[in-house]
């Protein structure tokens, strides 16, 4: 049972809370096309590649070794779900680029990939300076096969299918190029605070 | 430091401070002892008469060594939170709340921890720092830490009687930089954080030092580029910053 707070209501007009036609969740939901592939710490690999300067691999001992960083925020699912307050941890994307020696200037776009073949893309602009982790941790814990461990991207101001499971390979790209969801009916941006969940939202 | 939904403890608070018009300290008490790193998080709970629950986390500013019961959280009021504006508007001494303990193991400092360590807190980043400076001075290792507090003002000052008791002076272990108002007579820095001040300090701390750098985004990007590029192995730097999430 938990203890009542007289006087903490629901907000009655949540847009200053969540996004416009999502819900709170306590518990973690799933949702992946496809069954959850297990990969080992000790086969897993991070390409960064594209416009970068020096296209790199980095195993998971190297990747481990890098600087950490945490985000502390909320998720939103396009399945009309967010989870509040979540605490992530990983190695931003700002890190791995300089591991790549940095952006070249042709590099627009990121292109996501999922063990699995799962794609996704974004604007470089939205994962630069802070804004996006290579994650291993949420709350604490080592990400679950199920939530996209050993790593996965997390980009927590775009719809969640956009921080793709099972990161593998991050490609900079000049021109943009859409991904599985992308070409399957979803919004090619994401942002739950406009409600982009679709292609013509 | 896993958590089970079993954690959540009611606690009372027992003490509300005003550091600054929109950041208070909590004092909590609770029925049993408390145990926490310096550094982690706690988060509160709330839950409305028909069920609806919303929670956030907040870096504890005291420590909690498993003898005391008490707890300090200083939360800043996000005017369109759902949690802080409630804390602020109706949370009096006497009110019971639910806490969830505690989270984090990344950004925590141990007193086990032999090298000299720097402290880096930009506004409301302060927090956990002051948690961790707390916690050495409790363990009197004689390992050096020196605290680096950048702020606008003395008027944006949390933690006002410990940092600046007389209105002037710091203790020689914290330095505190103004990036807006400095007091009047103020001898100390008064410029946003540059490599020349991180060379001062951490030329007066020697050794190979772990650096702890918490604040907004840009300020740790920033602080952090500066350290790397002065030659502090990046693994050595541990960071937490704010997101965008709406407390």
């Amino acid at each position: 049972m938990a203890l009542i707070n007289p006087g903490f209501k629901a907000p009655a007009n949540r847009d200053g809370h969540l996004p416009p036609g999502q819900s709170v969740v306590h518990t973690w939901p799933v949702l992946t096309y496809g069954p959850t592939p297990m990969i080992d710490a000790g086969e897993w690999t991070l390409t960064i590649d594209g416009e970068v300067n020096t296209p790199v691999t980095l195993s998971w001992d190297e990747f481990d070794k890098l600087p950490k960083s945490s985000l502390d925020t909320d998720i939103h699912c396009v399945t009309r779900w967010s989870k509040l307050g979540m605490g992530w941890d990983g190695a931003s994307l700002d890190e791995l680029i300089k591991r790549a020696g940095g952006l070249s200037q042709d590099a627009n776009f990121l292109i996501a990939s999922s063990y699995g073949d799962y794609t996704t893309n974004l604007p470089v602009a939205d994962i630069i300076d802070g804004k996006a982790l290579v994650a291993t941790h949420a709350d604490d814990e080592p990400l679950a096969a199920e939530h996209g461990g050993p790593a996965r991207l997390f980009v927590p101001h775009l719809y969640f299918w956009k921080s793709a499971k099972w990161i593998t390979r991050l490609t900079f790209t000049d021109a943009d190029e859409p991904g599985f969801w992308e070409v399957n009916g979803y919004h090619n941006y994401g942002d739950p605070w406009r409600e982009q969940r679709y292609r013509n939202d | 430091m896993t958590s089970s939904p079993n954690d959540w403890r009611v606690a009372t608070v027992s003490q509300i401070h005003v550091e600054t018009t929109g950041l208070r300290t909590f004092t909590f008490t609770f029925d049993e002892p408390v145990r926490h790193l310096a550094g982690q998080h706690y988060e509160i709970r709330l839950t409305s008469d028909d069920g609806y629950q919303a929670g956030r986390l907040y870096s504890a500013a005291s420590i909690a060594d498993g003898i005391g019961r008490t707890l300090q959280l200083t939360i800043a009021i996000m005017p369109y939170g759902e949690i802080s504006p409630y804390l602020f508007r109706y949370v009096k001494a006497g009110t019971k709340l639910e806490l969830r303990v505690p989270f984090g193991g990344h950004f925590v400092w141990t007193p086990d921890i032999a090298d000299p360590v720097l402290l880096i807190g930009g506004g409301t980043g302060i927090v956990p720092l002051r948690a961790m400076r707390l916690a050495h001075l409790a363990a009197r290792t004689g390992v050096p830490m020196q605290m680096l507090y950048s702020v606008r003002s003395a008027y944006d000052m949390a933690y006002k009687s410990e940092f600046l008791p007389d209105g002037l002076h710091s203790p020689a272990d914290v330095a505190i930089t103004f990036t807006g108002a400095a007091p009047k007579g103020w001898t100390g820095f008064a410029r946003r954080i540059d490599m020349g001040m991180l060379a001062e300090l951490l030329a007066r701390l020697g050794g190979n030092p772990l650096v702890y750098v918490c604040g907004p985004t840009p300020m740790v990007e920033s602080v952090g580029t500066i350290l790397v590029a002065m030659g502090i192995e990046s693994a050595r730097i541990k960071t937490e910053r704010f997101g965008p999430s709406r407390g």
